[in-house]
């Protein structure tokens, strides 16, 4: 087993049920909570643990202790073409929840904080299975 | 539109080699295991280069290596 499918799997086991539960744990505590309006605090404090964490450095970090080459230009090629498949998914969702928005609202309407945060939260957990699930779809697939 | 399809005798070439195994082929090519695997069943065409690091591991020339046959379709 390579490294681009041990990577798949950690983001189907592990990154994609960890995003939904801190997901709804943030909503959990804006909505029953006992800050007052915690939501884009709680939701702050998410993204920037998820984006801007050292734990982030960590595949790099561990990657150099592993001398084993784990992947290829296969490999690579099959990243790309998942990247490009994430990208053009996640952009949409993106467009279609805008137009959405713009459609139900009208162009000056006003939207939650909540959906706001949620459009991000639910986009960013697509790309994580969408990456993972043509990644593993592209092993199964002939060529 | 011309279907380009590949086969190789890399299994043959193999066993003639001493019995060498996809994981020895894989480290003198410089790929992983899992894409001599795939080459080898079909799935994966390789790159210019790693088809001649192949063909090299065997002392052989990349067309013997890797043929191709192309059909045209309608």
């Amino acid at each position: 087993m390579n490294d681009t499918i041990k990577d798949a799997i950690y983001q189907i086991a592990i990154v994609v049920p960890a995003l939904i539960i801190c997901c709804l744990t943030m909503y959990g505590i804006a909505y029953f909570g006992p800050i007052e309006n915690p939501l884009v605090f709680w939701g702050g404090i998410w993204l920037g643990c998820s984006f801007s964490g050292l734990w982030w450095i960590l595949p790099i970090v561990t990657s150099g202790k592993n001398p084993q080459k784990g992947y290829d230009e296969r490999d690579l090629l099959i990243f790309k073409r998942s990247v490009l498949v994430t990208y053009s998914v996640v952009w949409i969702y993106l467009v279609t929840a805008c137009i959405s928005i713009c459609w139900q609202n009208g162009p000056t309407g006003d939207i939650s904080a909540s959906l706001f945060l949620g459009i991000i939260f639910v986009g960013l957990i697509l790309s994580v299975l969408v990456h993972s699930l043509t990644i593993f779809a592209q092993y199964c697939w002939r060529r | 539109m011309a279907i380009i399809e590949f086969t190789n005798n890399i299994r043959r070439l193999r066993f003639d080699n001493n019995e060498m195994s996809q994981k020895q082929l894989a480290e003198i090519a410089g790929c992983t295991r899992q894409t001599i695997i795939a080459i080898e069943q079909g799935k994966y065409n390789p790159s210019l280069a790693l088809a001649f690091n192949i063909a090299r591991a065997f002392n052989k020339r990349i067309e013997e290596v890797f043929l191709y046959n192309d059909e045209l379709t309608a």
